[in-house]
């Protein structure tokens, strides 16, 4: 048995969770090489996914002041005394229910895309790597600019 | 009905809709009937395109979830573009499917649309057969895409030599829209299409 697991390279003490993940990570590799643009449709298209709950937790209450005057542009209502809101890391301010709602189907601030932390590994996976090529991408591009210029 | 979507409707029409900057734009939103989950929209096919010159209906349906859910937008209109079918009019845009942000209004919408009929992406097709003409034979496209134009939106462009195929095929006894897609399938071959249509 010990040869068997030998030659596929698989390391006994790998806990499973590790092991699940360090698959799916290696399968989505071999996905994104051989087709990136239709693995990105495949993450992405049912619709994102909702952003995790514990990010939604960590948003915080705008001041009254921030609020004065303006309008939530989710259901285009101005801001009443009394109403909760709730502001985005990218400093976006809508109303608390508003917001919530939004954040139970798409991870993305409605006005400027800027994503929370969703609970969905592949798609995490996916805007992992997705960063990883970009970086890689612009190295390569600027070295070649470095040289040729 | 008296539930999100309707409110958020409303305030759309009065802030948004009905201002000058969309008239400005040849844009429009009617209701259609007293609730506001149907509504009919208008464009006027952008300048320097080949839709210049038609006016370009659309069938917006509201879900309960707006604006958490996109609205889901028809043409009417018979139109021929690579996004958009040229049967049922359905439409390929991604903020009308996942791209869609609760920020987003009617006026979000239909300026894309716009934009899209400026800017057709033929390799994210809504019409195979529309695409694949517009990346061969770019004139014929233009052509055709103008002629349509003429037909069903109104536009400016006759084209008698489409005319005299198409009556060609009536006076064999098919219906002229069924002719007008076929010669437009194939390109403007009358026998080829012909032959479709017999096969
Ligand atoms: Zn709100
Ligand atoms: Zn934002």
């Amino acid at each position: 048995m010990a040869s068997y697991f030998d030659e596929l390279h698989v390391d006994e003490d790998e806990v499973p969770t590790v092991r699940v993940e360090r698959l799916t990570r290696e399968t989505f590799r071999m996905l994104f090489d051989h087709d990136p643009i239709r693995y990105g449709d495949m993450v992405n298209y049912q619709s994102s996914p909702p952003a995790s709950k514990s990010e939604i937790e960590k948003l915080i209450t705008p001041l009254f002041d921030e609020l004065l005057g303006e309008q939530c542009r989710i259901c285009l209502c101005q801001y009443q005394v009394n109403d909760k809101a709730l502001t985005m890391p990218c400093k976006h301010i809508f109303h608390e229910d508003c917001l919530k709602t939004w954040l139970e189907k798409s991870n993305f601030c409605p006005l400027c895309k800027f994503e929370l932390k969703t609970d969905n590994k592949m798609y995490e996976l996916y805007k992992e790597e997705l960063k990883k090529r970009q970086a890689r991408e612009n190295n390569i591009a600027q070295l070649h600019d470095l040289m040729f210029s | 009905m008296n539930n999100i979507a309707t409110q958020r409707i409303k305030r759309e029409f009065k802030e948004v809709i009905k201002s000058e900057e969309l008239a400005k734009c040849s844009i429009k939103v009617d209701l259609v009937g007293d609730s506001y989950t149907e509504l009919k929209g208008e464009i006027a096919g952008p300048p320097d395109t080949p839709y210049e010159g038609g006016k370009f209906f659309l069938e917006i349906k509201v879900p309960e979830t707006y604006p958490f859910n996109p609205p889901k937008v028809r043409f009417m209109t018979k139109i021929w573009h690579p996004n958009i079918s040229s049967v049922t009019g359905a439409i390929c845009l991604d903020i009308l499917k996942d791209q869609w942000a609760a920020a987003m209004t009617l006026r979000t919408v239909l300026l894309s649309l716009q934009a899209l009929m400026a800017a057709a992406e033929p390799d994210d097709p809504q019409d195979a057969v529309v695409a694949k003409q517009y990346k061969e034979y770019p004139e014929i496209f233009a052509k055709t895409a103008s002629y349509w134009t003429n037909v069903y939106a109104g536009g400016p462009n006759k084209n008698t030599d489409f005319d005299s195929k198409i009556q060609r095929l009536k006076d064999m006894g098919i219906e002229s829209d069924q002719a007008r897609g076929a010669l437009s399938t194939f390109n403007w071959d009358l026998e080829r299409a012909t032959e479709q249509l017999f096969s």
